[in-house]
């Protein structure tokens, strides 16, 4: 017979090995944190620029071709100084800040993808803190998944943004040569993206 | 100095304070249940306040009013930024020369016409897209609240899965005063016995070689 009172079936040590996994799971927590703290506004505006800086120079590049190809187009033409001149130019400048309205969305559009990985990336952290509630591998986990989330976007590059410019001005070109009627007709963009069409008043 | 009747008051005695014991031990198994029941009960009401609060305060951020007001920042973040780019952006400018004030006149409503019309698509668009932007901000809370949530789960259950574990080792917690009382009352017994037997000459089962050898 045992008369030392209180025998312990290992309770108090479940216990125990219960609290210091609750602990554990805690501190893990912290060191994601502290991992993923990089991840913050100020990486996501970088990430966004860094993205719209590679559309700018394909954009402003391809807005100078059409400029060239609109303004000799118009010298030919006789037409450097009139108001189908102004309203093209008008046109370009238009389909240039939309296109670079679309450029800033679509890398707004990269960096909430970015931001998704990360939180996908930082979920699994956690589930595995969960099962495991060893925050030592999980944080040599984490930091690995972080350092892979540093890898730059895949860049597509801004084509075509001013194509149907271009087109325009050869077709306007041939059609005056061969004389068919409507040569000066300039097809028109509203803001609202419907087409119409615009004639030419010279100025001389 | 002992009467006759010293053994079976001395049997009584120790009778009555095996079952004093015996109690005290019982007693003292039912306070470990209860503070093992009712520890569990606070670490239950412990997390509960835990999840109950991040669950309120992430709720807190979903509603209306709170979404209308991210979205209204989101848009006019997004277009003080697209309304600054397009007015600085020098690549998009063109130059007039020595064009006729007529003719520069014309470039300059055409491309101020421009310049408007897509600060306005700009505007339009921020505020749509702004939709886009509060519910990522929401989608992020809610994601990291679930995380703690799961947590908390998790232990609330690894807590209570642990009581019937601890509730068995409460069993245990009289166990001196138990033993104790079970000695006292057997000895109270076998004394009685034996006393009983002597007086009685009618032999005692619990020492019968000793009652036998004396009552010859």
């Amino acid at each position: 017979m045992c008369f030392s009172g209180g025998g312990d079936n290992g309770a108090a040590e479940s216990r125990q090995l219960e609290e210091a996994r609750n602990a554990r799971i805690n501190e893990g927590m912290g060191q994601i944190d502290k991992t993923y703290s990089g991840f913050n506004d100020d990486y996501y505006n970088l990430f966004e620029k860094q993205s719209y800086d590679m559309a700018r120079p394909d954009l402003a590049h391809q807005y100078r071709d059409a400029t060239d190809n609109a303004t000799y187009g118009l010298a030919r033409s006789g037409l450097a100084r009139s108001s189908a001149a102004a309203h093209l130019f008008g046109q370009l400048s238009e389909r240039a800040g939309q296109a670079d309205l679309k450029a800033r969305d679509d890398a707004r559009a990269l960096a909430s993808e970015r931001r998704q990985q990360v939180e996908q990336s930082r979920n699994t952290m956690v589930s595995q803190l969960n099962a495991t509630a060893n925050p030592q591998a999980v944080a040599q986990s984490s930091i690995a998944q972080s350092k892979a989330l540093t890898a730059p976007p895949v860049y597509s590059p801004v084509t075509g943004a001013f194509a149907d410019f271009s087109n325009l001005f050869a077709d306007a070109m041939v059609n005056r040569r061969s004389g068919a009627p409507g040569w000066w007709q300039w097809p028109t963009t509203s803001a609202s993206g419907s087409s119409g069409r615009g004639s030419i008043q010279e100025i001389r | 100095m002992c009467g006759p009747m010293a053994i079976p008051i001395a049997a009584a005695a120790m009778t009555v304070a095996g079952s004093v014991a015996g109690m005290v031990g019982k007693s003292k198994v039912q306070d470990a249940r209860n503070a093992a029941v009712s520890a569990e009960n606070a670490r239950q009401r412990g997390i509960e306040a835990q999840s109950a609060g991040l669950f309120n305060d992430t709720l807190a951020k979903g509603d209306r009013a709170t979404q209308d007001k991210n979205v209204a920042m989101a848009a006019d973040k997004r277009f003080q930024a697209d309304q600054g780019r397009l007015t600085a952006a020098p690549q998009f400018t063109v130059p007039t020369g020595q064009a006729p004030g007529e003719i520069g006149s014309a470039f300059a409503r055409a491309l101020r016409g421009a310049l408007n019309r897509n600060i306005d698509r700009a505007d339009r668009t921020a505020k749509v897209n702004a939709y886009g932007d509060a519910n990522a901000g929401l989608g992020t809370d809610l994601l990291r609240s679930g995380q703690w949530q799961t947590i908390f789960g998790n232990r609330a259950v690894n807590s209570a899965n642990l009581l019937p574990l601890e509730l068995d080792s409460a069993n245990n917690a009289g166990d001196t005063w138990s033993g104790i009382g079970q000695l006292l009352g057997g000895a109270g017994r076998a004394i009685g016995s034996f006393g009983g037997g002597g007086m009685g000459g009618g032999g005692s089962s619990f020492f019968p070689g000793f009652a036998a050898e004396h009552t010859r």
